[in-house]
């Protein structure tokens, strides 16, 4: 079982008897320290995707698909072409299939592509992965805590918060799991 | 309304704030759904004892004013089936409904609302009226989120007050006398006096009654609450007060009363009569906007002071009401300083000031009023929810 809070683009869960792709998860905090969690789920039977809301703990029964490790190699009118590792036989997922995880998707990079009934339907990204600082404002001196915050602009386009001791090109870690700065690489 | 009853269901935390959002939420729906079988569910009956005298916490199944009052630690699988479930269930303040009644409620179509927290914040308008979907074929359940736009899922309006209004201005000394009487305190008038009410989380009053010391007015204060009570005498005692009694305090210009518990209305109404009201969390929150009085909102305590962004989304969606920046600005700075502290602690921990909140006091009176009035026309909860449930059923119907 998995708290709502928990799940993340690309992992697949059990509603009734249909099976849903977690294409998007947005996380708010509410009130009294309780929070709530929006997903977009895509039913893998009917393929259509739709909105659904939860508090955050919320419990899923989450299911295990197979999959296998693949190169992301170029995207091309909405269609990102991945890579089979040992086979090198290449697949094509859309934008919706991917989900969240287009803000951490850059080209080369091995992630595990999620199959169901020999079709490949989502991808599930690392827990960390390592992306460039495409611009930020200049680094401050003084601040060292990693506390104070501003935004940076990721070599994807995705914008994330970073400690002010972070400067453009530099290489960082981030938790795809919550959009957040990890340290530097 | 299709729907022939509901189960509201709530579940206490701490202190009285969900009881009596919970409350007021079955009392108005059965003043505006008389035909409908209104219950109460609440995890323990004597917060709500508190708030509606009448009740017998130690009874736990009851009715009073329409409302049917079961005490939910006693639900088990006899007393479901003997109950049965309603039309539509509410997770009052995103409760948790006890497991026996989901098993029930399962076996029939039944409509589940997650009625959530209030909140100013702009996301709320995402997760309003969406569906939850859930593995039992024959629960339906959406999300409802209380705020203060017309996108939102708006706020308990309190019939009795809106009807007492009118006679809580025009009478107003009269029923300031029907307080003050139990401190011997009688008045003619309430020229060159100001009457403010506090209600808060354990904190410091102390450069509070320093600024309100300099004021060329006598002050009544009312302190509601046993944090606030405890609170102030604290910052009474550091101050070298003079105790009048148990439940009266003098410094300088300002009569510190110690208030009994009143009764949900009686309080709302007392909010009308005052000055300004210092208010806590949520229920208290909104009285105050509604009774169109200048407030300070102590926001409920969060981790990691997250209870500032509650503060800040209140906060911009405020200043719409307001005509004067600089006033504005003013309230910003003190709002956000007075909702600074981490934790709850009865010293001073904040850096506050009030002299302005006093100087501005009729800026701030007409934000307020102008909000109130806009939330009392537009925010209606129990409208909004009812009008919700009829389009969720013409939905199922077709």
């Amino acid at each position: 079982m998995k708290e709502a809070q928990e799940l993340r683009a690309g992992n697949t869960v059990k509603i009734a008897n249909d099976l849903f792709l977690v294409q998007k998860m947005v996380y708010n905090k509410g009130a009294r320290n309780a929070s709530m969690v929006k997903l977009k789920l895509k039913n893998l039977d009917t393929g259509a995707s739709a909105e659904s809301v939860y508090k955050a703990a919320d419990k899923f029964n989450d299911i295990i698909l197979e999959r296998r490790p693949m190169q992301y190699l170029y995207a091309g009118n909405d269609q990102y072409t991945f890579m089979d590792q040992e086979t090198f036989e290449q697949i094509d997922l859309n934008k919706d299939d991917l989900g969240d995880t287009l803000n951490y998707l850059k080209e080369q990079m091995v992630i595990e592509v999620v199959r169901h009934e020999g079709k490949a339907v989502g991808v599930e990204l690392p827990v960390n992965v390592e992306l460039k600082i495409d611009y930020t404002e200049p680094a401050v001196k003084g601040d060292t805590s990693g506390k104070v915050l501003k935004n940076a602009k990721l070599e994807t386009g995705f914008e994330i918060q970073v400690p002010l001791y972070c400067t453009t090109g530099e290489l960082i870690r981030i938790d795809t799991r919550t959009g957040e700065f990890v340290a530097r690489a | 309304m299709h729907y022939k009853s509901i189960d509201i269901f709530c579940h206490i935390i701490d202190n009285f704030g969900d009881v009596g959002i919970a409350y007021r939420f079955a009392k108005e729906f059965k003043l505006a759904h008389l035909s409908c079988d209104v219950r109460l569910f609440v995890s323990d009956l004597r917060p709500l004892k508190g708030i509606l005298p009448v009740i017998d916490s130690l009874q736990t199944v009851q009715e009073h004013e329409g409302i049917v009052f079961v005490d939910s630690t006693k639900l088990d699988n006899i007393l479901v089936d003997a109950l049965g479930t309603a039309d539509v269930l509410v997770e009052a303040m995103g409760c948790e409904i006890p497991e026996a009644v989901m098993k029930k409620a399962e076996q029939r179509d039944t409509l589940i609302i997650n009625l959530e927290y209030l909140s100013a914040e702009k996301w709320i308008k995402e997760y309003h009226r969406k569906p939850s979907l859930l593995p039992q074929a024959r629960l339906k359940k959406y999300f409802y989120m209380p705020g203060f736009t017309s996108e939102s899922g708006g706020v308990i309006i309190d019939s009795q007050v809106e009807m007492s209004r009118q006679s809580l201005s025009d009478d107003r000394i009269k029923h300031l006398n029907s307080h003050l009487k139990n401190f011997g305190i009688s008045l003619t008038d309430t020229k060159d006096t100001l009457f403010g009410s506090i209600f808060t989380y354990a904190r410091g009053f102390d450069t509070f009654l320093s600024d309100i010391g300099k004021i060329d007015k006598t002050i009544y204060l009312f302190i509601f609450g046993q944090k606030s009570r405890e609170s102030m005498i604290q910052s009474l005692h550091r101050a070298q007060a003079v105790i009048m009694s148990d439940a009266h305090y003098t410094l300088k210009n300002i009569q510190v009363l110690i208030m009994p518990f009143l009764p949900q209305t009686v309080y709302d109404q007392f909010l009308c009569l005052t000055d300004f009201n210092i208010v806590r969390g949520e229920d208290s929150f909104v009285r105050a906007i509604l009774s169109g009085k200048p407030f300070i909102w102590n926001a409920y305590l969060q981790e990691n002071i997250y209870h500032r962004v509650k503060v800040e989304a209140f906060l911009e969606m405020f200043s719409n009401y307001f005509n004067d920046d600089i006033a504005f600005k003013n309230y910003s700075e003190l709002l956000l300083e007075f909702n600074q502290a981490a934790e709850e602690q009865q010293v001073q921990t904040t850096r506050e000031r009030y002299d302005n909140f006093f100087e501005d006091l009729n800026k701030i009176n007409h934000a307020t009023r102008e909000m109130s009035y806009f939330i009392r026309f537009n925010c209606d909860l129990v409208k909004k929810l009812t009008g919700f449930l009829n389009q969720i059923q013409m939905e199922m119907v077709q």
